[in-house]
Protein backbone atom coordinates (compact mmCIF):
# COMPACT_ATOMS: atom_id res chain seq x y z
CA UNK A 1 0.00 0.00 0.00
CA UNK A 2 2.69 2.60 0.84
CA UNK A 3 4.59 1.63 -2.33
CA UNK A 4 1.42 2.03 -4.39
CA UNK A 5 0.83 5.44 -2.88
CA UNK A 6 4.42 6.47 -3.51
CA UNK A 7 4.24 5.33 -7.13
CA UNK A 8 1.01 7.27 -7.60
CA UNK A 9 2.55 10.40 -6.08
CA UNK A 10 5.63 10.08 -8.30
CA UNK A 11 3.37 10.18 -11.38
CA UNK A 12 1.47 13.28 -10.37
CA UNK A 13 2.12 16.60 -12.05
CA UNK A 14 3.17 18.05 -8.68
CA UNK A 15 6.13 15.67 -8.52
CA UNK A 16 7.11 16.09 -12.16
CA UNK A 17 6.94 19.89 -12.17
CA UNK A 18 9.93 22.15 -12.14
CA UNK A 19 10.33 25.94 -12.23
CA UNK A 20 9.80 26.12 -16.01
CA UNK A 21 6.38 24.52 -15.80
CA UNK A 22 5.42 26.77 -12.91
CA UNK A 23 6.43 29.84 -14.93
CA UNK A 24 4.46 28.70 -17.97
CA UNK A 25 1.40 27.99 -15.82
CA UNK A 26 1.73 31.51 -14.43
CA UNK A 27 1.93 32.91 -17.97
CA UNK A 28 -1.19 30.95 -18.88
CA UNK A 29 -3.00 32.39 -15.87
CA UNK A 30 -1.86 35.88 -16.85
CA UNK A 31 -3.27 35.47 -20.35
CA UNK A 32 -6.59 34.23 -18.95
CA UNK A 33 -6.65 37.21 -16.57
CA UNK A 34 -5.94 39.68 -19.39
CA UNK A 35 -8.69 38.15 -21.49
CA UNK A 36 -11.36 37.63 -18.82
CA UNK A 37 -10.78 40.48 -16.36
CA UNK A 38 -9.19 43.17 -18.53
CA UNK A 39 -11.13 42.17 -21.66
CA UNK A 40 -8.05 42.23 -23.93
CA UNK A 41 -9.14 40.18 -26.98
CA UNK A 42 -11.05 37.73 -24.75
CA UNK A 43 -12.17 35.49 -27.62
CA UNK A 44 -8.52 34.73 -28.32
CA UNK A 45 -6.56 35.16 -25.10
CA UNK A 46 -8.92 33.01 -23.02
CA UNK A 47 -8.57 29.89 -25.22
CA UNK A 48 -4.83 30.50 -25.64
CA UNK A 49 -4.31 31.10 -21.91
CA UNK A 50 -6.19 27.96 -20.91
CA UNK A 51 -4.37 26.07 -23.65
CA UNK A 52 -1.03 27.17 -22.16
CA UNK A 53 -2.19 25.86 -18.77
CA UNK A 54 -3.38 22.55 -20.28
CA UNK A 55 -0.22 22.10 -22.34
CA UNK A 56 2.15 22.78 -19.47
CA UNK A 57 0.77 20.35 -16.93
CA UNK A 58 3.68 17.95 -16.52
CA UNK A 59 2.91 14.30 -17.15
CA UNK A 60 4.61 10.97 -17.63
CA UNK A 61 5.59 10.78 -21.26
CA UNK A 62 4.79 7.83 -23.51
CA UNK A 63 1.13 7.46 -22.60
CA UNK A 64 -0.32 9.54 -25.43
CA UNK A 65 -1.20 12.55 -23.27
CA UNK A 66 0.82 15.44 -24.59
CA UNK A 67 0.15 17.51 -27.67
CA UNK A 68 3.33 16.28 -29.34
CA UNK A 69 2.62 12.62 -28.64
CA UNK A 70 0.95 10.52 -31.32
CA UNK A 71 -2.54 9.22 -30.57
CA UNK A 72 -3.26 11.91 -27.99
CA UNK A 73 -6.48 13.87 -28.21
CA UNK A 74 -4.62 17.15 -28.18
CA UNK A 75 -2.39 15.93 -30.99
CA UNK A 76 -5.40 15.17 -33.17
CA UNK A 77 -6.92 18.57 -32.40
CA UNK A 78 -3.55 20.20 -33.11
CA UNK A 79 -3.66 18.79 -36.63
CA UNK A 80 -5.99 21.65 -37.53
CA UNK A 81 -3.20 24.09 -36.73
CA UNK A 82 -0.28 22.30 -38.37
CA UNK A 83 -2.28 21.61 -41.52
CA UNK A 84 -3.67 25.17 -41.72
CA UNK A 85 -7.30 24.03 -41.49
CA UNK A 86 -8.34 26.21 -38.55
CA UNK A 87 -7.00 29.50 -40.00
CA UNK A 88 -8.79 28.76 -43.27
CA UNK A 89 -12.07 28.17 -41.44
CA UNK A 90 -11.60 31.35 -39.42
CA UNK A 91 -11.04 33.27 -42.64
CA UNK A 92 -14.24 31.78 -44.07
CA UNK A 93 -16.10 33.22 -41.12
CA UNK A 94 -14.28 36.54 -41.38
CA UNK A 95 -15.30 36.87 -45.01
CA UNK A 96 -18.90 36.05 -44.12
CA UNK A 97 -19.00 38.87 -41.58
CA UNK A 98 -17.05 41.55 -43.44
CA UNK A 99 -18.91 44.34 -45.18
CA UNK A 100 -16.77 45.75 -47.99
CA UNK A 101 -19.23 48.52 -48.91
CA UNK A 102 -17.05 51.28 -47.50
CA UNK A 103 -14.01 49.93 -49.34
CA UNK A 104 -15.93 49.60 -52.60
CA UNK A 105 -17.25 53.14 -52.21
CA UNK A 106 -13.71 54.49 -51.95
CA UNK A 107 -11.28 52.03 -53.58
CA UNK A 108 -8.23 54.29 -53.08
CA UNK A 109 -8.31 53.37 -49.37
CA UNK A 110 -7.17 49.89 -50.40
CA UNK A 111 -3.69 51.32 -50.91
CA UNK A 112 -3.44 52.16 -47.21
CA UNK A 113 -4.04 48.51 -46.32
CA UNK A 114 -1.26 47.59 -48.74
CA UNK A 115 1.10 50.25 -47.39
CA UNK A 116 0.76 48.92 -43.84
CA UNK A 117 2.35 45.66 -45.02
CA UNK A 118 5.68 47.51 -45.17
CA UNK A 119 5.84 46.53 -41.50
CA UNK A 120 5.91 42.86 -42.53
CA UNK A 121 8.86 43.22 -44.88
CA UNK A 122 10.75 45.61 -42.60
CA UNK A 123 10.47 43.01 -39.85
CA UNK A 124 11.67 40.35 -42.28
CA UNK A 125 14.88 42.33 -42.75
CA UNK A 126 15.23 42.88 -38.99
CA UNK A 127 14.75 39.20 -38.23
CA UNK A 128 17.27 38.15 -40.86
CA UNK A 129 19.73 40.70 -39.50
CA UNK A 130 19.34 39.27 -36.01
CA UNK A 131 20.29 35.81 -37.26
CA UNK A 132 16.94 34.08 -37.60
CA UNK A 133 16.71 31.55 -40.40
CA UNK A 134 14.73 32.72 -43.47
CA UNK A 135 11.71 30.51 -42.64
CA UNK A 136 11.73 31.77 -39.07
CA UNK A 137 12.19 35.37 -40.20
CA UNK A 138 9.19 35.11 -42.55
CA UNK A 139 7.03 33.67 -39.76
CA UNK A 140 8.07 36.46 -37.38
CA UNK A 141 7.61 39.10 -40.08
CA UNK A 142 3.96 38.21 -40.66
CA UNK A 143 3.22 39.36 -37.11
CA UNK A 144 3.37 42.81 -38.72
CA UNK A 145 0.26 41.89 -40.66
CA UNK A 146 -1.58 42.02 -37.32
CA UNK A 147 -3.66 39.04 -38.31
CA UNK A 148 -3.67 36.12 -35.88
CA UNK A 149 -4.89 33.34 -38.19
CA UNK A 150 -2.51 34.46 -40.93
CA UNK A 151 0.43 34.42 -38.50
CA UNK A 152 -0.49 30.96 -37.27
CA UNK A 153 -1.06 29.67 -40.79
CA UNK A 154 2.29 30.83 -42.13
CA UNK A 155 4.21 29.78 -39.02
CA UNK A 156 2.64 26.30 -39.14
CA UNK A 157 3.97 25.94 -42.68
CA UNK A 158 7.39 27.52 -42.30
CA UNK A 159 8.49 27.33 -38.66
CA UNK A 160 6.07 25.16 -36.64
CA UNK A 161 8.43 25.11 -33.65
CA UNK A 162 7.78 28.85 -33.21
CA UNK A 163 3.96 28.73 -33.32
CA UNK A 164 3.60 29.27 -29.58
CA UNK A 165 5.66 32.46 -29.14
CA UNK A 166 4.56 33.92 -32.48
CA UNK A 167 0.85 33.34 -31.79
CA UNK A 168 1.09 34.80 -28.31
CA UNK A 169 3.12 37.76 -29.60
CA UNK A 170 0.66 38.40 -32.45
CA UNK A 171 -2.47 38.28 -30.28
CA UNK A 172 -0.88 40.17 -27.40
CA UNK A 173 0.14 43.03 -29.64
CA UNK A 174 -3.29 43.07 -31.27
CA UNK A 175 -4.70 43.55 -27.80
CA UNK A 176 -2.16 46.33 -27.19
CA UNK A 177 -3.18 48.33 -30.26
CA UNK A 178 -4.71 51.07 -28.02
CA UNK A 179 -1.27 51.47 -26.44
CA UNK A 180 0.97 51.15 -29.51
CA UNK A 181 -0.86 53.15 -32.15
CA UNK A 182 -1.98 56.47 -30.60
CA UNK A 183 1.52 57.84 -29.85
CA UNK A 184 2.66 57.00 -33.38
CA UNK A 185 -0.45 58.62 -34.86
CA UNK A 186 0.11 61.78 -32.85
CA UNK A 187 3.81 61.89 -33.70
CA UNK A 188 3.38 61.55 -37.45
CA UNK A 189 0.37 63.80 -38.02
CA UNK A 190 -0.32 67.47 -37.40
CA UNK A 191 -3.55 68.71 -35.86
CA UNK A 192 -4.55 70.18 -39.20
CA UNK A 193 -4.17 66.79 -40.84
CA UNK A 194 -6.13 65.02 -38.11
CA UNK A 195 -9.00 67.42 -38.73
CA UNK A 196 -9.34 66.46 -42.40
CA UNK A 197 -12.88 65.30 -43.07
CA UNK A 198 -13.58 62.44 -45.40
CA UNK A 199 -16.40 62.69 -47.95
CA UNK A 200 -19.62 60.77 -47.40
CA UNK A 201 -19.63 57.27 -48.82
CA UNK A 202 -21.77 56.60 -51.88
CA UNK A 203 -24.32 53.81 -51.93
CA UNK A 204 -22.80 50.54 -53.18
CA UNK A 205 -25.04 48.23 -55.18
CA UNK A 206 -25.52 44.56 -54.46
CA UNK A 207 -23.96 43.67 -57.83
CA UNK A 208 -20.75 45.46 -56.90
CA UNK A 209 -20.62 43.68 -53.55
CA UNK A 210 -21.05 40.37 -55.35
CA UNK A 211 -18.50 41.06 -58.08
CA UNK A 212 -15.79 42.11 -55.60
CA UNK A 213 -15.12 38.70 -53.97
CA UNK A 214 -14.98 37.00 -57.37
CA UNK A 215 -12.50 39.54 -58.74
CA UNK A 216 -10.58 39.44 -55.46
CA UNK A 217 -10.15 35.67 -55.49
CA UNK A 218 -8.97 35.64 -59.07
CA UNK A 219 -6.56 38.54 -58.82
CA UNK A 220 -5.01 37.80 -55.43
CA UNK A 221 -4.82 34.04 -55.82
CA UNK A 222 -3.47 34.20 -59.36
CA UNK A 223 -0.79 36.63 -58.17
CA UNK A 224 0.17 34.63 -55.08
CA UNK A 225 -1.29 31.10 -55.27
CA UNK A 226 0.14 30.40 -51.82
CA UNK A 227 -2.56 32.70 -50.43
CA UNK A 228 -5.34 30.40 -51.72
CA UNK A 229 -5.94 28.63 -48.36
CA UNK A 230 -6.64 32.00 -46.71
CA UNK A 231 -8.08 34.27 -49.38
CA UNK A 232 -10.06 31.53 -51.11
CA UNK A 233 -12.30 30.84 -48.07
CA UNK A 234 -12.27 34.55 -47.19
CA UNK A 235 -13.78 35.69 -50.46
CA UNK A 236 -16.01 32.62 -50.60
CA UNK A 237 -17.48 33.52 -47.22
CA UNK A 238 -17.97 37.09 -48.39
CA UNK A 239 -19.77 35.95 -51.52
CA UNK A 240 -22.06 33.75 -49.42
CA UNK A 241 -22.96 36.85 -47.42
CA UNK A 242 -23.45 39.20 -50.33
CA UNK A 243 -25.34 36.96 -52.78
CA UNK A 244 -28.27 36.80 -50.38
CA UNK A 245 -29.28 33.32 -51.52
CA UNK A 246 -27.15 31.46 -49.01
CA UNK A 247 -27.74 33.52 -45.90
CA UNK A 248 -28.04 30.37 -43.76
CA UNK A 249 -24.60 29.23 -44.87
CA UNK A 250 -23.13 32.68 -44.29
CA UNK A 251 -24.75 32.82 -40.86
CA UNK A 252 -23.30 29.41 -39.93
CA UNK A 253 -19.87 30.36 -41.28
CA UNK A 254 -19.63 33.57 -39.23
CA UNK A 255 -21.05 32.10 -36.02
CA UNK A 256 -20.82 28.45 -34.99
CA UNK A 257 -18.26 27.27 -37.55
CA UNK A 258 -15.86 30.14 -36.96
CA UNK A 259 -16.32 29.98 -33.19
CA UNK A 260 -15.54 26.24 -33.14
CA UNK A 261 -12.37 26.78 -35.15
CA UNK A 262 -11.36 29.71 -32.91
CA UNK A 263 -11.83 27.61 -29.77
CA UNK A 264 -9.67 24.72 -30.99
CA UNK A 265 -7.14 27.01 -32.65
CA UNK A 266 -6.58 29.04 -29.50
CA UNK A 267 -6.53 26.06 -27.17
CA UNK A 268 -4.13 23.94 -29.19
CA UNK A 269 -1.80 26.83 -30.01
CA UNK A 270 -1.65 27.58 -26.31
CA UNK A 271 -1.09 23.92 -25.46
CA UNK A 272 1.76 23.75 -27.97
CA UNK A 273 3.57 26.57 -26.14
CA UNK A 274 5.91 24.50 -24.05
CA UNK A 275 8.55 25.87 -21.72
CA UNK A 276 11.50 24.62 -23.74
CA UNK A 277 10.32 26.63 -26.78
CA UNK A 278 8.79 29.66 -25.08
CA UNK A 279 11.35 30.40 -22.39
CA UNK A 280 14.25 31.01 -24.77
CA UNK A 281 16.16 34.09 -26.00
CA UNK A 282 14.45 33.55 -29.39
CA UNK A 283 11.08 34.33 -27.79
CA UNK A 284 12.43 37.60 -26.47
CA UNK A 285 13.62 38.41 -29.98
CA UNK A 286 10.18 37.50 -31.36
CA UNK A 287 8.40 39.76 -28.89
CA UNK A 288 10.77 42.62 -29.62
CA UNK A 289 10.36 42.20 -33.36
CA UNK A 290 6.59 42.01 -32.95
CA UNK A 291 6.59 45.47 -31.39
CA UNK A 292 8.77 46.73 -34.26
CA UNK A 293 6.42 45.14 -36.79
CA UNK A 294 3.30 46.79 -35.39
CA UNK A 295 4.95 50.15 -35.02
CA UNK A 296 6.43 50.21 -38.51
CA UNK A 297 3.14 48.99 -40.02
CA UNK A 298 1.26 51.84 -38.33
CA UNK A 299 3.86 54.41 -39.35
CA UNK A 300 4.09 53.23 -42.95
CA UNK A 301 0.33 53.42 -43.42
CA UNK A 302 0.24 56.99 -42.11
CA UNK A 303 3.26 58.08 -44.17
CA UNK A 304 1.76 56.54 -47.31
CA UNK A 305 -1.45 58.48 -46.77
CA UNK A 306 0.57 61.68 -46.50
CA UNK A 307 2.38 60.81 -49.74
CA UNK A 308 -0.97 60.19 -51.45
CA UNK A 309 -2.14 63.62 -50.28
CA UNK A 310 0.69 65.20 -52.28
CA UNK A 311 -1.07 64.21 -55.48
CA UNK A 312 -4.73 63.99 -54.48
CA UNK A 313 -7.15 66.89 -54.76
CA UNK A 314 -9.52 65.34 -52.18
CA UNK A 315 -7.16 64.81 -49.24
CA UNK A 316 -7.25 61.68 -47.13
CA UNK A 317 -7.07 61.97 -43.36
CA UNK A 318 -3.62 60.41 -42.71
CA UNK A 319 -4.89 58.78 -39.51
CA UNK A 320 -6.62 56.27 -41.79
CA UNK A 321 -3.21 54.87 -42.69
CA UNK A 322 -2.99 53.44 -39.16
CA UNK A 323 -6.19 51.51 -39.83
CA UNK A 324 -4.39 49.64 -42.60
CA UNK A 325 -3.00 47.47 -39.79
CA UNK A 326 -5.48 44.63 -40.02
CA UNK A 327 -6.26 44.30 -36.30
CA UNK A 328 -10.01 44.40 -36.99
CA UNK A 329 -11.76 46.38 -35.52
CA UNK A 330 -9.27 47.63 -32.91
CA UNK A 331 -7.16 49.83 -35.16
CA UNK A 332 -10.23 51.27 -36.92
CA UNK A 333 -11.68 52.14 -33.53
CA UNK A 334 -8.44 53.85 -32.42
CA UNK A 335 -8.34 55.93 -35.62
CA UNK A 336 -11.98 56.94 -35.17
CA UNK A 337 -11.41 57.88 -31.52
CA UNK A 338 -8.35 59.96 -32.36
CA UNK A 339 -10.32 61.79 -35.03
CA UNK A 340 -13.15 62.34 -32.53
CA UNK A 341 -10.68 63.66 -29.99
CA UNK A 342 -9.79 66.49 -32.36
CA UNK A 343 -13.30 67.07 -33.72
CA UNK A 344 -16.37 65.43 -32.24
CA UNK A 345 -18.26 65.67 -35.51
CA UNK A 346 -15.56 63.97 -37.60
CA UNK A 347 -16.70 60.38 -38.20
CA UNK A 348 -13.87 58.30 -39.56
CA UNK A 349 -15.10 54.84 -38.52
CA UNK A 350 -16.51 53.67 -41.86
CA UNK A 351 -13.45 54.86 -43.78
CA UNK A 352 -11.19 53.26 -41.17
CA UNK A 353 -13.06 49.97 -41.52
CA UNK A 354 -12.42 50.14 -45.27
CA UNK A 355 -8.67 50.36 -44.59
CA UNK A 356 -8.95 47.61 -41.99
CA UNK A 357 -10.59 45.19 -44.40
CA UNK A 358 -8.08 45.95 -47.11
CA UNK A 359 -5.36 45.28 -44.53
CA UNK A 360 -6.75 41.77 -44.06
CA UNK A 361 -6.43 41.16 -47.80
CA UNK A 362 -2.98 42.75 -47.84
CA UNK A 363 -1.64 40.65 -44.96
CA UNK A 364 -2.98 37.41 -46.48
CA UNK A 365 -1.32 38.40 -49.79
CA UNK A 366 1.92 39.11 -47.91
CA UNK A 367 1.72 35.66 -46.30
CA UNK A 368 1.26 34.07 -49.72
CA UNK A 369 4.18 36.04 -51.14
CA UNK A 370 6.49 35.11 -48.25
CA UNK A 371 5.51 31.45 -48.52
CA UNK A 372 6.20 31.55 -52.25
CA UNK A 373 9.65 33.00 -51.59
CA UNK A 374 10.45 30.32 -49.01
CA UNK A 375 9.32 27.33 -51.04
CA UNK A 376 10.80 28.73 -54.26
CA UNK B 1 24.58 44.45 -22.37
CA UNK B 2 27.16 46.85 -23.83
CA UNK B 3 26.51 48.64 -27.12
CA UNK B 4 29.22 46.66 -28.93
CA UNK B 5 27.52 43.38 -28.07
CA UNK B 6 24.16 44.79 -29.09
CA UNK B 7 25.57 45.90 -32.43
CA UNK B 8 27.07 42.46 -32.95
CA UNK B 9 23.61 40.93 -32.57
CA UNK B 10 22.53 42.64 -35.76
CA UNK B 11 24.32 42.30 -39.07
CA UNK B 12 23.48 43.69 -42.48
CA UNK B 13 25.69 41.00 -44.02
CA UNK B 14 23.28 38.34 -42.79
CA UNK B 15 20.45 40.09 -44.63
CA UNK B 16 22.44 40.16 -47.87
CA UNK B 17 23.48 36.50 -47.47
CA UNK B 18 19.85 35.42 -47.31
CA UNK B 19 18.80 37.67 -50.21
CA UNK B 20 16.72 39.66 -47.73
CA UNK B 21 16.87 43.01 -49.54
CA UNK B 22 15.50 41.53 -52.76
CA UNK B 23 12.76 39.60 -50.94
CA UNK B 24 11.65 42.69 -49.03
CA UNK B 25 11.68 45.00 -52.07
CA UNK B 26 9.97 42.53 -54.36
CA UNK B 27 7.50 41.39 -51.74
CA UNK B 28 6.17 44.83 -50.84
CA UNK B 29 6.10 45.82 -54.53
CA UNK B 30 3.98 42.79 -55.44
CA UNK B 31 1.67 43.33 -52.45
CA UNK B 32 1.04 47.00 -53.19
CA UNK B 33 0.73 46.37 -56.93
CA UNK B 34 -1.80 43.58 -56.42
CA UNK B 35 -4.02 45.72 -54.22
CA UNK B 36 -3.59 48.73 -56.47
CA UNK B 37 -4.79 46.72 -59.46
CA UNK B 38 -7.69 45.39 -57.38
CA UNK B 39 -8.59 48.97 -56.41
CA UNK B 40 -8.50 50.06 -60.05
CA UNK B 41 -10.69 47.16 -61.13
CA UNK B 42 -13.31 47.72 -58.46
CA UNK B 43 -13.35 51.46 -59.21
CA UNK B 44 -14.42 50.55 -62.74
CA UNK B 45 -17.06 48.04 -61.62
CA UNK B 46 -19.86 50.64 -61.21
CA UNK B 47 -19.30 51.70 -64.84
CA UNK B 48 -19.46 48.07 -66.01
CA UNK B 49 -22.56 47.40 -63.92
CA UNK B 50 -24.29 50.49 -65.36
CA UNK B 51 -23.28 49.41 -68.88
CA UNK B 52 -24.60 45.89 -68.37
CA UNK B 53 -27.87 47.29 -67.03
CA UNK B 54 -28.22 49.53 -70.08
CA UNK B 55 -27.53 46.60 -72.39
CA UNK B 56 -30.01 44.52 -70.43
CA UNK B 57 -32.74 47.16 -70.68
CA UNK B 58 -32.01 47.61 -74.42
CA UNK B 59 -32.34 43.88 -75.00
CA UNK B 60 -35.39 43.84 -72.75
CA UNK B 61 -37.19 46.34 -75.05
CA UNK B 62 -37.07 43.81 -77.91
CA UNK B 63 -38.46 40.94 -75.87
CA UNK B 64 -42.11 39.92 -75.60
CA UNK B 65 -43.65 41.42 -72.50
CA UNK B 66 -43.45 39.09 -69.54
CA UNK B 67 -46.29 39.01 -67.07
CA UNK B 68 -44.66 39.58 -63.74
CA UNK B 69 -45.99 38.42 -60.46
CA UNK B 70 -46.85 41.44 -58.32
CA UNK B 71 -44.11 42.03 -55.76
CA UNK B 72 -45.05 40.97 -52.26
CA UNK B 73 -46.25 44.03 -50.43
CA UNK B 74 -45.39 44.10 -46.75
CA UNK B 75 -48.36 44.62 -44.49
CA UNK B 76 -49.01 48.27 -43.71
CA UNK B 77 -46.87 49.53 -40.85
CA UNK B 78 -48.70 51.81 -38.48
CA UNK B 79 -46.67 54.99 -38.81
CA UNK B 80 -45.81 57.11 -35.80
CA UNK B 81 -47.62 54.73 -33.48
CA UNK B 82 -45.03 53.91 -30.88
CA UNK B 83 -47.41 52.99 -28.11
CA UNK B 84 -46.73 49.56 -26.58
CA UNK B 85 -49.33 47.88 -28.82
CA UNK B 86 -48.20 49.87 -31.82
CA UNK B 87 -44.57 48.97 -31.23
CA UNK B 88 -45.51 45.27 -30.97
CA UNK B 89 -47.37 45.45 -34.30
CA UNK B 90 -44.37 47.16 -35.92
CA UNK B 91 -41.97 44.61 -34.46
CA UNK B 92 -44.13 41.77 -35.80
CA UNK B 93 -43.95 43.29 -39.28
CA UNK B 94 -40.18 43.72 -39.07
CA UNK B 95 -39.75 40.18 -37.76
CA UNK B 96 -41.81 38.79 -40.61
CA UNK B 97 -39.92 40.75 -43.25
CA UNK B 98 -36.56 39.78 -41.80
CA UNK B 99 -37.23 36.08 -41.13
CA UNK B 100 -34.42 35.13 -43.53
CA UNK B 101 -31.95 36.52 -41.00
CA UNK B 102 -32.83 33.83 -38.52
CA UNK B 103 -33.27 34.10 -34.77
CA UNK B 104 -30.02 35.98 -34.17
CA UNK B 105 -28.89 38.79 -36.42
CA UNK B 106 -26.95 42.02 -36.61
CA UNK B 107 -28.63 45.41 -36.76
CA UNK B 108 -27.01 46.52 -40.04
CA UNK B 109 -28.56 43.44 -41.74
CA UNK B 110 -32.00 44.27 -40.28
CA UNK B 111 -31.63 47.87 -41.40
CA UNK B 112 -30.62 46.79 -44.90
CA UNK B 113 -33.60 44.43 -45.30
CA UNK B 114 -36.08 46.97 -43.94
CA UNK B 115 -34.85 49.47 -46.53
CA UNK B 116 -35.04 46.88 -49.31
CA UNK B 117 -38.65 46.08 -48.31
CA UNK B 118 -39.52 49.77 -48.30
CA UNK B 119 -40.47 49.95 -44.63
CA UNK B 120 -40.79 53.56 -43.47
CA UNK B 121 -38.30 55.21 -41.11
CA UNK B 122 -36.23 52.10 -40.47
CA UNK B 123 -33.53 53.85 -38.43
CA UNK B 124 -35.97 55.52 -36.04
CA UNK B 125 -38.10 52.36 -35.83
CA UNK B 126 -35.19 50.07 -34.95
CA UNK B 127 -34.01 52.56 -32.34
CA UNK B 128 -37.51 52.63 -30.80
CA UNK B 129 -37.81 48.83 -30.86
CA UNK B 130 -34.54 48.63 -28.90
CA UNK B 131 -35.71 51.23 -26.40
CA UNK B 132 -39.01 49.41 -25.82
CA UNK B 133 -37.16 46.11 -25.27
CA UNK B 134 -38.73 44.34 -28.24
CA UNK B 135 -35.31 44.05 -29.81
CA UNK B 136 -32.71 42.90 -27.31
CA UNK B 137 -28.98 42.28 -27.44
CA UNK B 138 -28.05 38.62 -27.38
CA UNK B 139 -24.30 38.49 -27.68
CA UNK B 140 -21.55 40.72 -29.03
CA UNK B 141 -23.07 42.57 -31.96
CA UNK B 142 -26.07 40.20 -32.28
CA UNK B 143 -29.71 40.88 -31.45
CA UNK B 144 -32.91 38.88 -31.16
CA UNK B 145 -36.64 39.57 -30.98
CA UNK B 146 -38.37 39.72 -27.62
CA UNK B 147 -42.00 39.43 -28.74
Amino acid sequence: MPELTLNFLRNTGFFLADERYVLMLAIGCLLVYLGAAKRFEPLLLIPIGLGVIIGNIPFFEGFGLGIYEDNSVLHYLYFGVTSGVYPSIVFLGLGAMTDFSSLLAMPRLMLLGAAAQVGVFFTLLSALGLGFLPNEAASIAIIGGADGPTSIFLTAKLAPHLIGPIAIAAYSYMALIPVIQPPIMRLLTSRKERLIRMPNMREVSKKERMIFPVVGIMLCCLTAPASIPLLGPFFFGNFLKECGEAERLAQSARTVIMDAATIFLGMTVGASTQANVFLTPKSIGIFALGAVAFSVATASGIVFAKIMNLVLKQKINPLLGAAGVSAVPGSAREVHMMGQHEDKSNYLLMHAMACNSSGVIGSACAAGILWSFMIG
Amino acid sequence: MDPATLLNLFSFDRIAEQNGWAMAALGITIDIACLAVLAIIISRVPVLVALSERIGSFLGKNRLPVVEKPAAVPPPVPENDFSVEGARRIAAVYKDCARQLGASFQLPDLYRISREKGLPHPHLTIKTLRETGLLVAESEGHFKWNL
